[in-house]
């Protein structure tokens, strides 16, 4: 820090300004009008022309890139001239909303004082509902409910305010009336807003406390931390240390969004904004993570900092050989904006070179597989995702084994730990039955089980991260018809009777299609597996065998007859044109398959060998 | 020379199978008005003439001799037929230019012809075939196997029956399940017990021996013919020559461009079109796939003739098919037997990057 020539900040403005400062988020069920809403409140105090606000909503980019203005909707700071007369500083807070991003979600909540609970007046109280109120009291904040779209025709306002009070269970009288659509009540929310959230507590003086909950990455102008400020001011000049890594950096500018960006002299206690610091790697920047002083830090950091270690696993193989690069840069590219996607370069023999590729959960690995496909149009082929298993060998110590093809011998092996998971799942009661029977077929060991309330009931399991790395959310999900919800927490590692299996085609070994799989189910799993392969492979040019091996010991068998006709039989005037888009849909097809050994395997068969729960 | 194709979208009643442009209501003069029309458009000479459907023997006898007449002569002139529409009248009425009937049986089996909603039975067939026999044309019969549980006896009957006509060609075609089809559209498709595909190439196989033991030359994929009987008309097609198609849904090569008619009777006559310019490179592309359909494959050094290049430089992939799905003889590359039923597996495989 710059001792003695900086800016005078008089500590009575500070507070004066902070008792005005309202910071809170908008929650709902999905479709409930959280979006609708945040545009009205953007619209009604934001820096910005209600034209300008659709433009932005819908190209923020090309604005940027255009007008050479920054927009950022994650966080914006708007201004309110209330009905006491008193202009207030409102901090709207967007979260992200899935289990596998529930920890940021929960650093974005942290990062407020209240919510702003969202329901539809004719849908009423509905799953995600409960869940992101759960979410806000586990965060404790103040809960305003708001009943929204009430120019439907089908809208029961008083229903939903019953509903409020006894399913919720929130005070729910002086609920708002909205129609964000129709920008009816919009007012009433910012004024609830103000008398129901409370200003931000905290001390200008104390040492910078400050809670990075989100971040972007600027070609420019590097990483850029969204921050919220506890304790003490920030400014530009000042020396900051990231208290996870110790890493030390000079601020250049500090400032929030209107939702254009503004800089701004300081950030203090209540203040959310951003700051630029030059910061080259996303490394440095964790979400919970709390900035201080580098010469007068803060003893502690703040609570609830939790390291994102990806806990899901895949192979990304690109079908072309030739796009590898192609592959690595678009991997680089996305990890500027994406701190918990981790990869390095892997070598399969039957998929060539690619890379093994860690990610929070698996909705986290769709999202990235779809932009690799979507955004950087590379075809690849993604393996089934795995965990991190130790592996205690007899001579080579103990192995952290990723990728199933790299299991050593089974006479090498001592026995094999695979990470636990302990699994939090709320659900209502009527579903208690149905999550323990879906908890049981995973491996699942019972903790204990709470009464949340009257209505809701907290289980616990220790499970293996295996058994939920590809579907228990969306099974927990539609057996409960989307009440319950989980969360999971790595507790360390425990021994299990785990052994490879091995998949062949055409009697060779197919590394990229191994399992690891516990022994008692091995037999069921193989002959699953060679029969969805059976399905997903398509006739080759011979007949295809395909074996499920345990070691030397083949377990299933079944085989893929040979082509025999692929012809079309008429071919006249008319047909000529179709036939040659024909083939060429089918050349599209096959570029979608990969060569792997002799036998051209689709993406789908991959995937096949995961699919446990068609055992039926 | 160019071919001509004419399209008379109309049909009595509609088979289970079919997915060609047809429908069972048809305003035939004004219909005909507009083929005029479009016939007049080109003012070009034609050495084969082909009247398909639908069922141009359905049409009522004024308005085939109507057709009949602003059609020019031509060296093969086809009109499709179907057996119950036979008769003295309508053989009167075309043998001026027709010098070929294309005769549409599918099966001899009564019950069979119930099943895929054919309206005649094989009494009308025979009949027909008297009839026709009488008159100076040549004769195809289009012919199907893998009909709906259809038994190999079945097939073998048929093709007895065949042999016993001995028409100069004939068209044997598998059965294919459309989507745009009665049997496509049809709840209970697995009730078809459609061919598998072990079941499909040995049927294949057995229709192909048969035929050729009894004198026929298999001469395209699915068309057999007796010695010099080749459907003039249709090998244009597969020797990627020139033709114009008029009517409704009806396509056309000419001047680098591959275009089709539209699909419905009103989009026709608006002069609604789908075209494809022809490149070079689409043109020797062509060039194979169309001309592996035939037994006696393509010149090597012909398509060296014509564009300049060796077929191997342009399609290094050729190479791998050699003594697999196709065989070299002399000039010749033509299609193996395994190449006839994995006839796609080839360009397919000269697609590969």
């Amino acid at each position: 820090m710059i001792k003695g020539d900086f800016m005078k900040l008089d500590k009575k403005q500070i507070l004066e300004r902070q008792k005005r400062i309202r910071n809170f988020s908008i929650i709902a069920h999905i479709d409930h009008g959280k979006s609708t809403l945040a545009d009205r409140i953007i619209e009604l105090t934001g820096a910005v022309s209600k034209r300008d606000m659709k433009a932005q909503l819908l190209d923020s980019m090309d604005l940027e890139r255009e007008r050479g203005i920054t927009i950022k909707l994650n966080a914006v700071q708007l201004e309110y001239n209330a009905l006491d007369g008193e202009t207030y500083i409102f901090h709207l807070i967007d979260t992200p909303g899935h289990v596998d991003f529930a920890y940021e979600v929960s650093r974005s909540l942290a990062a407020c004082e209240g919510a702003v609970l969202v329901i539809d007046a004719s849908q009423g109280v509905e799953a995600q509902t409960l869940a992101n109120v759960y979410l806000a009291l586990d965060n404790d904040l103040e809960i305003v409910p708001v009943i929204n779209k009430i120019d439907l025709p089908s809208a029961e306002p008083e229903r939903v305010r019953d509903e409020i009070e006894e399913v919720i269970g929130l005070p729910s009288d002086e609920a708002p009336l909205v129609s964000a659509k129709d920008g009816i009540g919009i007012q009433e929310v910012l004024e609830m807003a103000i008398k129901e959230f409370p200003a931000p507590v905290g001390d200008p003086d104390e040492p910078l406390q400050a809670l990075i909950f989100d971040s972007y990455f600027d070609q420019y102008r590097g990483v850029i931390p969204y921050i919220r400020v506890f304790n003490g001011t920030i400014k530009k000049g000042d020396e900051i240390k990231m208290m996870a890594t110790n890493a030390v950096f000079e601020v250049i500018d500090v400032g929030t969004y209107t939702p254009i960006e503004k800089k701004k002299d300081y950030l203090g206690p209540g203040d959310v904004g951003f700051l630029t610091a030059s910061i080259k790697s996303i490394q440095y920047v964790r979400v919970g993570d709390t900035i201080t002083g580098a010469s007068n830090p803060a003893k502690e950091p703040l609570p609830g900092y939790r390291e994102m270690k990806p806990m899901v696993f895949c192979g990304l193989f690109p079908v072309d050989a030739a796009k590898y690069e192609d592959l690595r840069d678009a991997l680089e590219k996305l990890k500027l904006n994406d701190a918990a996607l981790v990869f390095e370069a892997e070598t399969s023999q039957a998929l060539g070179f690619g890379f093994r590729t860690g990610f929070l959960g698996l909705l986290h690995m769709e999202i990235v597989q779809e932009r690799l496909e979507r955004e950087f149009n590379l075809d690849i082929i993604a393996t089934a995702p795995s965990v991190i298993y130790k592996v205690h060998t007899k001579k080579e110590g103990i192995l952290d084994i990723e990728n199933p093809a790299q299991m050593p011998a089974v006479d090498m092996i001592d026995k094999i730990e695979e990470p636990m998971v302990k699994t939090t799942i709320m659900t209502p009661n009527d579903y208690v039955g149905v999550v323990m029977e879906l908890c049981q077929g995973k491996r699942g060991i019972y903790v204990d089980m709470n009464y949340i309330d009257q209505n809701r009931v907290s289980l616990r399991y220790e499970m293996p991260l295996s058994e939920i790395v590809f579907d228990f959310f969306d099974r927990l999900k539609s057996s409960t018809k989307g009440y319950a919800s989980f969360d999971y927490e790595l507790m360390g590692y425990r021994e299990a009777n785990l052994v490879k299996m091995d998949i062949l085609l055409n009697a060779e070994v197919i590394d990229a299609l191994s399992v690891i799989v516990h022994k008692d189910f091995a037999y069921q799993r193989g002959h699953t597996i060679t029969v969805k392969l059976k399905k997903a492979i398509p006739r080759q040019q011979f007949e295809v065998p395909v074996q499920a091996a345990l070691g030397n010991k083949i377990i299933a068998r079944t085989n893929i007859k040979a082509l025999r006709k692929n012809v079309l039989a008429k071919c006249y005037g008319g047909d000529v044109s179709r036939k040659k888009k024909l083939l060429e849909k089918q050349k599209e097809g096959k570029k979608r398959m990969k060569a792997v050994g002799s036998v051209e395997v689709p993406q789908e068969a991959f995937m096949a060998v995961l699919n446990v729960n068609d055992d039926n | 020379m160019l071919g001509l194709y004419v399209h008379i979208p109309y049909c009595k009643s509609i088979c289970y199978y079919c997915d060609f442009p047809k429908r069972v209501f048809l305003d035939y003069d004004k219909y005909i008005d507009h083929l005029e029309k479009e016939y007049d458009k080109y003012n070009l000479t034609y050495d084969t003439v082909y009247i398909g459907g639908g069922t141009p023997s359905s049409l009522p006898i004024e308005s085939v001799k109507r057709l009949i007449s602003f059609l020019p002569d031509a060296k093969e002139f086809t009109f499709e037929c179907n057996p119950n529409d036979i008769s003295t009248e309508l053989l009167e009425a075309i043998k001026s230019k027709v010098t070929r009937i294309s005769l549409g049986v599918q099966t001899f089996d009564n019950q069979k012809l119930k099943e895929i909603g054919r309206t005649h039975t094989e009494e009308d067939i025979n009949k027909s075939i008297e009839l026709i026999k009488k008159y100076d044309f040549d004769l195809n019969i289009d012919m199907m196997y893998g009909l709906p549980n259809q038994s190999v006896k079945s097939v073998n009957d048929d093709l007895v029956k065949l042999i016993d006509i001995h028409p100069d060609h004939i068209s044997y075609y598998s059965l294919i399940l459309e989507e745009k089809s009665v049997f496509g559209k049809r709840q209970y498709k697995n009730a078809l017990n459609l061919l598998t595909q072990e079941e499909d190439s040995a049927l294949y196989l057995l229709v192909r021996e048969h035929l050729k033991k009894n004198r026929y030359i298999h001469y395209e994929i699915s068309n057999f013919c007796l010695e010099g009987k080749e459907s003039l008309h249709n090998l244009k097609y597969w020797s990627n020559q020139e033709y114009i198609g008029i009517g409704m849904g009806a396509a056309s090569y000419y001047s680098d461009s591959r275009y089709q008619n539209d699909l419905t009777v009103n989009g026709y006559y608006k002069g609604v079109l789908s075209t494809e310019t022809i490149t070079d490179t689409d043109k020797m592309f062509y060039h194979l796939m169309l001309g592996f359909r035939l037994v006696n494959g393509v010149s090597v050094s012909n398509f060296t003739k014509m564009f300049g290049k060796s077929m191997f430089e342009v399609y290094p992939n050729l190479n791998d098919l050699i003594n697999d799905l196709l065989i070299i003889e002399d000039d010749i590359i033509k299609p193996t037997e395994k190449g006839l039923l994995l006839n796609n597996e080839i360009m397919l495989h000269l697609m590969e990057d």
